[in-house]
């Protein structure tokens, strides 16, 4: 039927509300640059079927029947190191949302979703432009400052064995971008302050957001040690 | 053939008998008890002591707790500077560290201990040496015929498949005693053979084998290709089982706080994307909670039940230490007033439902209300569950499929319609927000005022960042966790979203400052002393004629004033407006909080922006 275009976005949807998946579906395919290559309506079914499709976007819900989304994406993420994964979030819940984040997701959309900006996110994400709002930029530095916290007192066990330090510590100009981003100013504003471009600030925020998966994804469940970070 | 070096040989096994016999019984202690995220002080673990009193509408109880093993003759055994080759004097060939089991007597049959476990990682790595994916087999509790050393005890057979990612290139195996809450105890593998499949080719096997030792293994000694990791190297050593004259790689985890490994760093197996990994390998462990750990239980049925801890050695074998604190759960004989406004809130469904409820508890005996009470709260959850599952899901379709709509028609139909279906839109959103903020609201998970602080920026941020108005926020870094119940949540909520609508839609505001801080002082004579809530909403937008200032006159669009002014001094707090035309608005909300101050810790903290 239809051919895999090259250059087409290829999508993955996990939504349980058959009537949300479908229409997710309808605007994927309404668009055309999007192609939607499978949707899920549970974790177990995601987390099973998603490696085989290959995805490069996975549009994810952050509440599913079976399991959360976000232990969808610690399952998955580690899985495709190629894909990008979109949580779509309930409006007011940073915490899940940074949990997402912080388990290997690359952003996050607020239901509900209209057509439009979810093609746009999509764009967005491929394009390389990942978002951070300030109560998830205030989360990330909290999270950096207790680990480092921790291993001054020489009581971590969050690192991985196979990580450089450098690899899940901030730089000082991941740093600034940070609290630049807390204070509330937007990504032009920071690329003024600065003097670099706004696609760079997206590429700090890339990074952060890298650092941040590299070390929960490996030690996940060092971290979950009761009096550490 | 390999041989053991006879005096650590000896020194192993009497290690290992030794700490078993003389490690003096550990020190157990049940640190905190916290209901619905609210802390029940403990009061003393002792049998006769007071128990901890739990409301029936409780969602979920939760216990941390510790112990350690006492400073003393603890088994460590020393390798004589001779026989470690000079290289380090101190080895930890026998365990140490005490165990901790908990149960729920009435819950649960047995003892347990399964949040604690060792693992086996294949970690598939791409041509740069970075991770690119891995997969993990747990070794968790004691492996059949535990001994009380690897060196002895029945190894067992194991396997894990894992599927080579994109870019993967080679794959590596990690061998650690980490996973899970902070686990101590011992485990030891054999060679571990990969087993390397593709589609249309045979399987390929690698042997990561421990070679390269020598004729007299030293614990010390690295096997060709492997290293030790961890944060702690020294925990993990080599050794010899006597039976077979075989080495095995062993980690020996005394401390909660730190983790051994053994990595295949040094053998490259290289993999390509697709392939499946299969590693098989033999282990011998016994691993527990070492440390701390927390426990918890959801929604007890109302009766009497005892937590307990106790501490057992390496083996498995119990002490004398154990802690207990008892817990009544007890149903409530009046409704909790923040049921009854979650309830409220829900809005037409909860409120039939509630009515229904109201009306026929009247009828009932006290006993009757109880059952009442624990089915209502049950109901409570069903509601916001379906609310959410079901009109939450309904709406968010209703907002896509009339974006869509205007989509559609823009440029097509007269603008008018246009807008009849962008306004069809945004109430769909307003009204997805509204079940959103509800069901967080009832949310009993929520209680706190360090979930509530977030989630009132977090919104904030959302909305202002899309009506295009900048938002400061002069908020402390570090939130206490202090009760805030879900009437409390609801209405405080509510008032910022008014008041931040207000300077959106009527004041025009270009920045909105949100501040939150707690102060020391009293708003009402009874609650003098308590700590206070102090939320703080300014902006630069127009201002208005304070409604006051001009007696009888309601100004268009203000009419939210008198509705922010009545929730806030329902909570027993008070609401201060300030508003000239031309100098914005600034509002500012005090509610108590309920709490002895003493236990407040970061009172008056200094507000960063």
């Amino acid at each position: 039927m239809t051919a895999i275009q090259v250059g087409t976005i290829q999508v993955a949807v996990v939504e349980d509300d058959a009537r949300l998946r479908q229409t997710f579906i309808d605007v994927l395919e309404s668009s055309i640059e999007c192609r939607c290559v499978g949707a899920f309506a549970t974790g177990a079914e995601a987390v099973a079927g998603i490696p085989n499709c290959a995805p490069d976007v996975v549009i994810m819900d952050v509440n599913l029947p079976d399991t959360t989304g976000v232990e969808c994406v610690k399952l998955l993420a580690p899985k495709l190191p190629g894909t990008q994964i979109l949580m779509v979030t309930v409006y007011q819940d940073p915490d899940t949302t940074f949990q997402a984040l912080a388990a290997g997701a690359h952003g996050y959309l607020v239901k509900p979703v209209l057509p439009e900006r979810l093609l746009e996110a999509i764009r967005e994400i491929r394009a390389g432009g990942v978002p951070m709002s300030r109560t998830i930029a205030r989360k990330v530095i909290e999270t950096f400052r207790s680990r480092e916290a921790a291993e001054e007192a020489g009581t971590s066990t969050a690192r991985s064995p196979l990580a450089s330090p450098e690899e899940e510590s901030l730089t000082s100009r991941e740093q600034q971008v940070l609290e630049l981003l807390v204070e509330g100013f937007s990504y032009k504003e920071i690329a003024q302050r600065l003097g670099i471009s706004p696609s760079t600030v997206g590429t700090y925020v890339q990074r952060i957001y890298e650092k941040l998966h590299v070390s929960s994804r490996r030690e996940i469940m060092a971290r979950r040690r009761p009096g550490r970070g | 053939m390999r041989t053991v070096p006879k005096p650590f040989a000896v020194l192993v096994a009497a290690g290992a008998w030794c700490a078993m016999a003389a490690i003096a019984p550990a020190d157990v202690r049940i640190t905190r008890a916290v209901v619905d995220g609210r802390e029940i002080p403990i009061v003393s673990a002792a049998a006769d002591a007071a128990p901890i009193r739990v409301p029936s509408n409780a969602g979920r109880i939760l216990f941390a707790f510790e112990g350690e093993a006492e400073e003393g003759d603890t088994g460590r055994a020393t390798v004589p500077a001779g026989a470690a080759g000079g290289k380090s004097p101190t080895l930890l060939p026998a365990l140490r560290g005490t165990r901790l089991r908990y149960r729920l007597d009435g819950v649960d049959a047995d003892w347990r201990d399964e949040p604690a476990h060792g693992r086996l990682s294949l970690i598939f790595l791409d041509a740069a040496g970075s991770t690119v994916g891995s997969s993990d087999a747990k070794m968790h509790g004691t492996s059949e015929g535990w001994r009380g050393q690897p060196e002895t005890s029945p190894l067992k057979s194991l396997s894990l498949s894992g599927v080579a990612p994109p870019l993967a290139s080679s794959v590596i195996v990690n061998f650690l005693s980490n996973g899970g809450d902070a686990p101590v105890g011992a485990m030891a593998i054999d060679d571990v053979v990969l087993s390397i499949a593709a589609e249309g080719r045979e399987p390929r096997r690698h042997a990561l084998s421990l070679d390269g030792l020598g004729d007299e293994v030293h614990p010390l000694a690295t096997p060709t290709g492997w290293g030790r990791s961890g944060s702690r190297g020294e925990m993990s050593r080599v050794a010899v089982r006597p039976e077979s004259g075989k080495p095995i790689l062993v980690i020996d985890d005394d401390d909660p706080a730190e983790y051994g490994s053994w990595v295949s760093r040094g053998i490259t197996v290289p993999v390509e994307p697709g392939d499946v990994v299969t590693a098989s390998w033999r282990a011998a462990y016994s691993l527990g909670l070492g440390g701390r750990s927390t426990a918890s239980y959801d929604r007890l049925e109302p009766g009497t039940y005892w937590f307990r801890v106790a501490a057992f050695l390496p083996g498995g074998q119990p002490t004398a230490a154990e802690a207990g604190v008892r817990v009544v759960v007890v149903p409530p004989w009046y409704w909790r007033r923040d049921v009854w406004a979650g309830c409220a809130a829900v809005g037409l469904v909860a409120g039939a439902l509630v009515a229904r409820a109201v009306s026929l508890r009247r009828m009932r005996s006290r006993l009757d209300e109880m059952e009442r009470v624990h089915a209502l709260d049950r109901e409570r959850a069903r509601i916001a569950r379906d609310l959410h599952d079901d009109i939450g899901a309904g709406l968010t379709e209703i907002a896509m499929q009339t974006d869509w709509v205007r989509r559609d028609v823009q440029g097509l139909a007269s603008a008018a319609t246009v807008a009849r279906a962008e306004k069809a839109c945004a109430s769909a959103i307003d009204l997805v927000r509204s079940v959103d903020a509800i069901v967080w609201a009832v949310n009993p998970a929520n209680d706190t005022l360090d979930r509530f602080v977030p989630y009132l920026t977090h919104s904030a941020e959302q909305f202002l960042d899309a009506a295009g108005v900048s938002v400061r926020f002069d908020v402390p870094d570090k939130v206490p966790t202090l009760p805030l119940s879900g009437a409390v949540r609801h209405d405080l909520f509510l008032v910022v979203r008014e008041a931040i609508n207000n300077a959106v839609k009527h004041a025009r505001a270009k920045i909105v400052r949100l501040g939150v801080r707690l102060e020391n002082g009293a708003v009402h004579g009874r609650h003098a002393n308590s700590p206070q809530l102090v939320i703080t909403i300014e902006d630069d937008g127009q201002g208005f004629l304070l409604p006051t200032s001009v007696p009888g006159v309601q100004h268009a669009g203000r009419s939210g004033l008198a509705n922010m002014r009545r929730r806030v001094e329902d909570l027993g707090g008070r609401f201060v407006i300030d508003s000239r035309p031309g100098a914005g608005t600034r509002i500012e909300v005090v509610v108590p909080l309920e709490t002895d101050p003493a236990n407040v810790p970061g009172l008056r903290k200094a507000g960063t922006s």
